[in-house]
């Protein structure tokens, strides 16, 4: 009987253990390959085996010191990112339902708002000459710059301020689902707020505050444009910076050895700070998710004080860039005065630009067809690992994490290595096709996924699965009643991360994309270098409109259904209440 | 109630399929379209000698690899198309760096797509001749484009002439600059911002140059440094800054300027009375073309009279003799240009970077 129920579980998703294999073991294999093909150009020197590349980075007076600046900026950015993220968590996870939508929203522009303009936005107000330090100097005297921009501090706070809504979005996922039954029996046994705090929230949320603060920390190491705009001028040189300049100085010389040593090196790095958070994490709390939202609108103080930080953050983060982002993309030229704002300007750019249709209709199939194959064999793999809290299992996670840890153009330098030979039983090459996009974007993506699913899976409880099972559910039952209403908003979530991850991508694409498979972060690159602010805003304004319609058209579908189901299942009730009263 | 649930599901993976189908569909077509450029290029010939395709005959596909910008990779490509109906120009078209790591990428692997390079300046041309990479062509055009721009193998041909020299803030300030040494005056002093060499080209062929030319060297940059210059990122950094009024002023390639002033920015661009470097983003064709024909009838093309002025229609001076270029910018008869011979820049450009890194940290 035990071991009958047991099987049922494994082959919850309607797979074998043997395809279940297969689709995990998929991503696992095209990381180790792209990895491998990075380690092997590090170490190949000239047609031999040899360190020469390492022993010379080493010897490197400066490696010690961007290594430090890497880990200074990024674990600071990851600091700041808690520090907003996760008190902002809770603000939404104790807010009334009505308003949780617009708030999730609102929280998640800084990471859809391109860097290059918040960064700008912040150079502005911050910089050398930006109106903060001009009101300080008028009042302090003198001192022409108090604040210090460029540099350390402003890449902290910048990488701090745009990567936060990693932390905000995971820990929500986690605090929207604690029971209210727990909450309850603790008021109920007299519980301080404190312990009510120590006891509930905290064990539930901090398992994704640490997903999250990772993510960032990854997602602040990898980072090029804030560096390159806020390191460089003020010499802080990181990890991500130097690997570009490696790449540009050493493109005749050495080929892309010291540049893959050094991407060797940030995945190494990324792979030992995940290692710790495994080590940390051992321990997993399961908590039965009765109704969950206990936290809903049971606290109006915390929800003033955090919406009022929050309103300061939202200034900073999003209106501001975004008032900018609307006025470049309206002007004629950058510094021009404001009274030759005219619409026209918006629709020149996008008819110079000869390919727009192209990119943005290459974009969106890439992030479609990446979003769905990252959340579902996401879904398959998180849902294999989280039920035994397997170490192989965490590993299998480092792994896939890897290639989203390495700078975007050397994972596609890396991909161009492995994909340029036809493949070896059907003679044909991915090469200079659509799908090899596709291929890079799931590989690099799919930890995306992995990440935001797992505080789900991980606060799911599975002995509804067993109970469905032992009244004789079937799987395709159980998945539809039970696994789909629990779990469709992460898995929404997921598929939106991973889908508005890739429709903006840039550096990957920027060295593997083909005549014809040119993409928008392509695009905004190439508007970029060569100083077109105007039209790089437009196409900015044009994508942040495309997320818009596409976020709320999902999320409006997933309210639908999940609507339309639960006046189903009422029915269904009614129904049955009928016939047997 | 089966029969309803089942139905929702269905519409579920209906809605989710679809979705998935109309992906694949839409790309199996350029997929399909992709298929033509890159069969022909699986083995390849090492003879760089033969005989150019002048006639009118030719056909097929070329791919051609730039650092233009798309909008521009495509008047040059709209304008060939037009002339040689029966070419079919594939543009691949990314920033310098990302285009050279590609192409060597490939190379690495044993099989370039391109057929056509035009980027950077000759210097890096140079290093891809070092390397083998490139095919001797003798374009008829050649007659008219200046000798010194001309590689003496006919690797490689200049195709425009972008300058390096000031731009600066007309609010910020009254005074234009006249030389480069008014960059080093009191009253520039903390407001001058240059690209940096680890990410422009052009800002590596500028240190390259001035560091060897008399009356500047590496003092000249020390003197800077102590001015307290910027060292932004790329030349798009600069104009940005400049145009913004967070530098009043900079050292910038002349066209971004000129095109920035033109459309209303309160900059302007100024040629240094004692010279300037001129980058001029050669064209040349990949050795294991499988399309040498149609490659040489693009060279011919872009050094041609039509090719020059649709050059000039993108804000770029021409080469070409007789060809007016555009307005703002100066035919290269009329400022001094500072020249270093290509292969001890190409030799040393790896040193240079290292060594103005070293004075401006």
């Amino acid at each position: 009987m035990r071991t009958e129920i047991r099987g049922r579980a494994i082959d919850l998703m309607g797979f074998g253990k043997a395809t279940k294999a297969v689709v995990i073991g998929l991503p696992v294999f095209l990381v180790c390959v792209t990895l491998m093909s990075l380690i092997w150009n590090s170490i190949s020197g000239h047609g031999h085996l040899t360190l020469s590349v390492y022993s010379q980075l080493f010897q490197n007076e400066s490696f010690f010191k961007i290594i430090g600046a890497t880990l200074e900026s990024s674990i600071g950015g990851a600091l700041l990112s808690v520090l907003i993220g996760a008190p902002m968590a809770y603000v939404a996870a104790s807010m009334t339902e009505k308003y949780v939508k617009w708030f999730h929203v609102a929280n998640s522009l800084p990471l859809i708002i391109p860097s290059y303009i918040s960064a700008l936005a912040w150079e502005f107000m911050f910089g050398p000459i930006g109106f903060v330090n001009k009101i300080l100097s008028h009042i302090f005297g003198g001192n022409p710059q108090v604040i210090h921009f460029f540099g350390m501090g402003g890449l902290i706070f910048s990488l701090g301020l745009i990567h936060y809504p990693f932390v905000y979005l995971l820990t929500y996922a986690a605090l929207s689902q604690i029971p209210v039954d727990s909450l309850r029996a603790a008021r109920c046994s007299g519980a301080s707020a404190f312990s009510v705090f120590r006891y509930i929230i905290f064990p539930l949320g901090w398992q994704a505050i640490l997903n999250g603060a990772l993510l960032a920390f990854v997602t602040n190491a990898d980072d090029f444009g804030i560096p390159a705009f806020i390191g460089i001028p003020g010499h802080v040189t990181v990890l991500s910076t130097a690997i570009y300049q490696e790449i540009t100085n050493s493109l005749f010389s050495g080929g892309f050895g010291s540049a893959a040593a050094w991407s060797v090196i940030a995945g190494v790095i990324s792979g030992f700070i995940m290692l710790l958070e495994v080590l940390a994490s051992r321990r997993t709390n399961h908590y039965s998710s009765g109704q969950s939202g206990g936290l809903r609108g049971n606290n109006m103080a915390v929800s003033v004080i955090g919406i009022a930080l929050f309103v300061l953050i939202l200034l900073i983060t999003v209106v501001i860039p975004f008032i900018l982002l609307v006025i470049t993309a309206l002007l004629p030229a950058v510094g021009a005065p404001l009274s030759k704002m005219s619409i026209s300007d918006f629709w020149i750019a996008i008819e110079n630009f000869g390919q727009t249709g192209l990119v943005f209709r290459n974009s969106i199939e890439m992030a479609l067809v990446t979003g769905v194959a990252c959340s579902i064999v996401g879904s398959i793999a998180v849902n294999t690992f989280s039920k035994n809290n397997s170490l192989f299992g965490k590993f299998v996670g480092i792994v896939l994490s890897l290639p989203y840890a390495l700078p975007g153009m050397i994972f596609g330098l890396a991909m161009i290595l492995t994909f340029l030979h036809p493949l070896p039983l059907v003679h044909w090459s991915l090469y200079g096709t659509f799908w090899i996009l596709v291929i890079a974007y799931f590989t690099r993506f799919i930890t995306l996924a992995v990440r935001t699913l797992t505080p789900a899976f991980a606060s799911f409880d599975r002995t509804q699965v067993r109970a469905a099972s032992v009244c004789g559910a079937g799987t395709l039952k159980v998945v539809q009643r039970i696994l789909i209403p629990a779990m469709l908003t992460s898995f929404i979530t997921s598929f939106l991360f991973v889908f508005l991850t890739s429709l903006t991508e840039m550096t990957v694409s920027s060295v593997l994309a083909a005549p014809k498979t040119e993409t928008i972060g392509m695009a905004i690159l190439n508007f970029d270098q060569t100083g077109d602010m105007m039209s790089a805003a437009v196409f900015s304004l044009m994508v942040l409109a495309l997320m818009g319609v596409f976020a709320a058209v999902v999320w409006g579908c997933m309210k639908a259904y999940l609507h339309i189901n639960n006046k189903k299942t009422r029915s269904a009730l009614h129904w049955r209440l009928l016939r047997n009263p | 109630m089966k029969k309803s649930e089942k139905s929702l599901t269905t519409i579920g993976t209906v809605l989710l399929l679809s979705a998935t189908m109309v992906s694949i569909s839409a790309c199996g077509t350029s997929t399909v379209s992709n298929t033509g450029n890159t069969s022909g290029s699986t083995s390849n010939t090492s003879s760089s000698t033969s005989s150019s395709g002048t006639s009118n005959n030719v056909g097929g596909t070329i791919t051609l690899y730039t650092s233009e910008p798309v909008q521009d990779a495509n008047l040059y490509k709209n304008a060939f198309e037009k002339e040689y109906p029966n070419v079919k120009v594939n543009i691949f078209s990314s920033g310098t760096t990302q285009v050279i790591a590609k192409l060597m990428a490939e190379k690495q692997a044993g099989n370039i797509k391109a057929d056509v390079l035009l980027l950077a300046d000759q210097p890096t041309f140079v290093q891809l001749k070092d390397q083998d990479m490139l095919l001797s062509y003798q374009s008829q055009e050649d007659s008219k484009i200046p000798s010194e721009f001309i590689d003496p193998d006919y690797d490689f041909v200049g195709t425009k002439a972008l300058t390096t020299g000031i731009v600066y803030n007309t609010s910020l300030v009254k005074t234009a600059p006249a030389d480069w040494s008014s960059l080093l005056d009191s009253t520039a002093k903390g407001k001058v911002i240059m690209p940096s060499p680890d990410f422009s080209g052009a800002a590596a062929y500028f240190a390259g140059v001035m560091s060897r030319t008399s009356g500047f060297g590496w003092d000249y940059f020390t003197s800077f440094k102590k001015n307290g210059v910027v060292v932004g990122s790329g030349n798009g950094s600069v104009l940005t800054a400049v145009e913004n009024g967070q530098n009043a002023y900079g050292i910038i390639v002349d066209y971004m300027a000129v095109n920035a002033s033109q459309k209303g920015s309160p900059v302007k661009f100024v040629y240094p009375t004692s010279g300037l470097p001129v980058i001029t983003e050669p064209i040349g064709i990949v050795m294991s073309t499988q399309n040498k024909a149609g490659a040489e009838a693009f060279e011919d093309f872009v050094l041609s009279q039509a090719g020059q002025e649709a050059g000039v229609q993108m804000g770029y001076a021409p080469l070409r003799q007789g060809v007016t270029p555009p307005t703002g910018l100066k035919p290269g008869t009329d400022y001094k240009v500072l020249t270093v011979d290509p292969k001890t820049l190409a030799d040393n450009r790896a040193q240079d970077i290292k060594k103005f890194d070293g004075i401006m940290k």
